[in-house]
């Protein structure tokens, strides 16, 4: 029975890998692998890449100080730190939320089997957070510091307890989503207000330890491990794991253990109730408005924005940028000034190249919205609703693409016109230009790119939505395409021997052009397939 | 109520639709007038829910022609679904709006002006006693809630031809009563109604033509009287299920 419930949970999660649905067929053995092997380069190259870096930059100093375990440590925690930040938005969808609860529950299943195989995903995702900052960092210890037997156990064993302690954070706090979800009304309200904090807290950890890593990289003699170790002891035995001492490795395996089995008895005791339970709502009493006629397309586009703002999931793995874009306009507006007179002072910049990066890190910014990345999945099986009306199937595409547009250009705006402000003096009248237009047209040319990606990898037979906002093959392209995209034009910027004016207007037209074909793909190709997913 | 010149909405010409090897409509013609009621009977799996979806311009189909109003479904979809409604059957209506805005949503799409819409409402909700619901997110109402407001979205725009597939399902007596009422209605001004079913009584009690379908074919249609003479239709459709 487990056996029956595991594989269709990781058919589930997998599905795009295994199944073409757009074709409404299997896919090939060879698709499957080369999906596969796509899927894990991308992982290993663009994020193992990053944090194998980050290890070079740090093993060898911390060895000639006899500091290995504080390595361990610091990136045990940052790889709990992704894992948490990484899963537990979706764990209470994941958990909870499945549409296939009224069925499974009426089966003859033991309920913990159903609780056991959603945890499994829930591992799952923890365990890949985890492995892609503490393999490469494993990796790298091996190789720069001193090799021992010890260690290379050790950092095996690391991963395996990181991964479970990924794991019972995550159901944790995804536990008490659920249980406040079950008390209020707005609950995606609710969630994202909490996730916001959980991202502000996220940011600040992660500046003040870049800049922690920066110190040690330089002067490792800075690290003060007997404080830490007083401080902070578990985080120093934690450290110790890596390196493969046995009574460490023995505690915290015990506690780790302890904490996954606790965890599992309180989600055990509670699984049913929770999933079965409807918010407690006072009912809204109905009062007749005058109702207003609203033109086809804003009809359209309010369905998709209705769709998103109301979707905490949703809004959280493929909307961040809505929120953090201002932030980095008022960051720009506070430091950019002494920012770009610093970078001027080295000799390697001029001001009008100024002007282009700020546009290209705005770029980068907006890329973590993907708002039109599953927006053709998320119609599922309801997709029939919209088909069978009046509207032009061009139409509903690009609403999808608007959709994108309408939650992520006001926020570029912000962020360019509080940057020109901070810059003007620094920055040419052309340079300030491409400040709005550059990252406007990356945000113009995302919102079809993405939907181009969901067309290409579309899946309306979900049963978690959190499949296909989080685990699509198409979500993960577009995250990385996102950031891969500004960096291209990074490269481009540093090495293209023109002034800054002709790389901005070579930038400026790549992606105009780009958009035009994508648009001409969707308003064609696209609605083809949207017409035809069955 | 039916002379030679009341005019078609609905003709099937030759309907064929395959899904790789199997074939779910093999060839089928039916044709509806202005006025009628005409119900669409088979068991499981016997095509009736791909002809609906073909007629509505969901799916596209191998061979044969479907027109609504003397309009080509092939030709001109958009211009069909202005003149029909549709009513799946299990509607998966959006469930992050409330029933408010699902309905301001559907009459937007088919231009209802607001006086209009907003009686329309008002009649139909409280036909089905929906008024005091329709602030509610449409996550929190019930299958038979549901149903009804999709019976309601169907008839906002008092469209020419409505397609439902089961729409009885779900519906409580009164509501079931009242659904019955609004269709003999809007048939009575010019519309037709087509839809599937498979409680015969209310078939048998409510259409004016009937078709029955398996596998695919069509193996009996016309008149009630002409399909089922002086026996029950479930008579009949039990005979020419273990016939056919």
């Amino acid at each position: 029975m487990l056996k029956i419930l595991l594989k269709k949970q990781m058919t589930e999660a997998f599905r795009g890998f295994f199944f073409n649905a757009k074709k409404n067929q299997s896919r090939t053995h060879a698709v499957t692998v080369i999906l596969i092997l796509l899927y894990a380069a991308l992982m290993v190259l663009v994020l193992g890449g990053m944090f194998a870096y980050a290890g070079v930059k740090l093993a060898a100093p911390l060895a000639s100080v006899d500091l290995l375990w504080f390595y361990n440590a610091v990136f045990a925690m940052i790889a709990l730190g992704l894992g948490v930040f990484g899963s537990v938005f979706n764990t209470f969808a994941g958990l909870y939320q499945g549409k296939d609860n009224d069925l499974l529950l009426s089966l003859p299943i033991p309920v913990r089997y159903i609780l056991f195989s959603r945890l499994l995903g829930v591992y799952l995702m923890g365990l890949m957070f985890s492995a892609v900052v503490l393999i490469p960092a494993w990796i790298v210890r091996m190789i720069a510091a001193p090799f021992t037997v010890s260690s290379l156990f050790g950092g095996l064993l690391l991963i395996v307890l990181i991964s479970l302690l990924t794991f019972v954070l995550s159901c944790l706090l995804g536990w008490v989503v659920a249980k406040i979800a079950t008390k209020l009304k707005n609950k995606s309200f609710l969630t994202v207000l909490i996730a916001l904090v959980l991202l502000v807290l996220y940011y600040v950890v992660y500046f003040k330890g870049f800049n922690a890593l920066t110190t040690i990289e330089e002067n490792p003699e800075s690290v003060d491990g007997g404080a830490i170790k007083s401080k902070a002891y578990p985080l120093y035995l934690i450290g110790l794991v890596g390196e493969g001492r046995p009574i460490p490795c023995l505690i915290v395996t015990a506690v780790v253990i302890a904490a996954v089995v606790l965890t599992y008895f309180v989600l055990d005791r509670t699984f049913i109730k929770i999933a079965t339970t409807t918010a407690s709502s006072a009912k809204k009493e109905y009062k007749e408005k005058a109702a207003k006629m609203r033109p086809l397309w804003l009809t359209v586009l309010l369905r998709e924005a209705k769709r998103f703002s109301t979707n905490a999931a949703y809004m959280l793995n493929l909307g961040l940028s809505t929120v953090l874009l201002p932030a980095l306009g008022v960051f720009m507006l506070l430091k950019g000034h002494d920012t770009a007179a610093a970078l001027l002072a080295t000799g390697r910049m001029t001001p009008d190249l100024i002007g282009t990066g700020v546009a290209i890190v705005i770029s980068i910014v907006s890329s973590m919205n993907a708002i039109a990345a599953p927006s053709v999945s998320l119609e599922g099986t309801g997709i029939d609703v919209i088909r069978s009306l009046p509207v032009p199937t061009k139409s509903v595409l690009l609403a999808k693409a608007g959709n994108h547009l309408l939650f992520t250009v006001p926020s570029v705006l912000i962020a360019s016109l509080l940057s020109v402000i901070s810059l003007r003096d620094v920055i040419p009248v052309s340079g300030a230009v491409f400040v709005f237009v550059l990252p406007l047209l990356f945000t113009v040319f995302i919102s079809l790119f993405d939907l181009t990606l969901n067309l290409l990898t579309p899946n309306i037979h979900w049963t978690s939505e959190i499949t296909v906002i989080k685990q699509g093959l198409g979500i993960i392209l577009a995250l990385v395409s996102g950031i891969l995209f500004p960096v291209l034009m990074f490269v481009a910027a540093s090495f293209l021997p023109l002034s800054a004016l002709w790389i901005g207007l070579i930038l400026s037209a790549v992606l105009a052009a780009a958009s035009i074909g994508l648009y001409r793909a969707v308003t064609t190709w696209g609605v083809r397939v949207f017409e035809n997913l069955q | 109520m039916e002379t030679k010149n009341t005019p078609e909405v609905l003709t099937i010409e030759h309907l064929s639709k395959t899904y790789g090897e199997k074939k779910a409509v093999d060839d089928l013609s039916i044709s509806i007038k202005a006025g009628e009621i005409y119900g669409f009977i088979g068991h499981n799996g016997a095509g009736k829910t791909t002809t609906l979806k073909s007629v509505v311009g969901i799916l596209a189909f191998d061979a044969g022609e479907i027109k609504v109003n003397g309009i080509s479904v092939r030709e001109n979809p958009l211009a069909v679904k202005r003149e029909i409604a549709y009513i799946p059957d299990n509607p998966e209506l959006y469930g992050y709006m409330s029933g408010i805005k699902y309905l301001n949503f559907i009459a937007d799409v088919f231009r209802v002006p607001v006086e209009i819409r907003e009686e329309r409402i008002r009649k139909y909700a409280d036909a089905f006693g929906l008024t005091a619901d329709l602030a509610q997110a449409i996550s929190s109402y019930s299958h038979g809630m549901k149903q009804k407001l999709a019976v309601i979205s169907a008839w906002i725009h008092a469209p020419k031809l409505i397609v439902m597939d089961e729409p009885f399902v779900g519906l409580d007596p009164k509501a079931a009563h009242t659904l019955k009422e609004m269709m003999r209605e809007l048939c009575d001004e010019g519309g037709a109604i087509f839809f599937s079913t498979h409680v015969l009584e209310v078939a048998e009690k409510l259409c004016d033509k009937v078709a029955i379908i398996k596998s695919g074919k069509l193996i009996r249609s016309g008149t009630m009287e002409e399909v089922k003479g002086d026996e029950s239709l479930e008579s009949v459709f039990l005979e020419l299920e273990e016939d056919a």
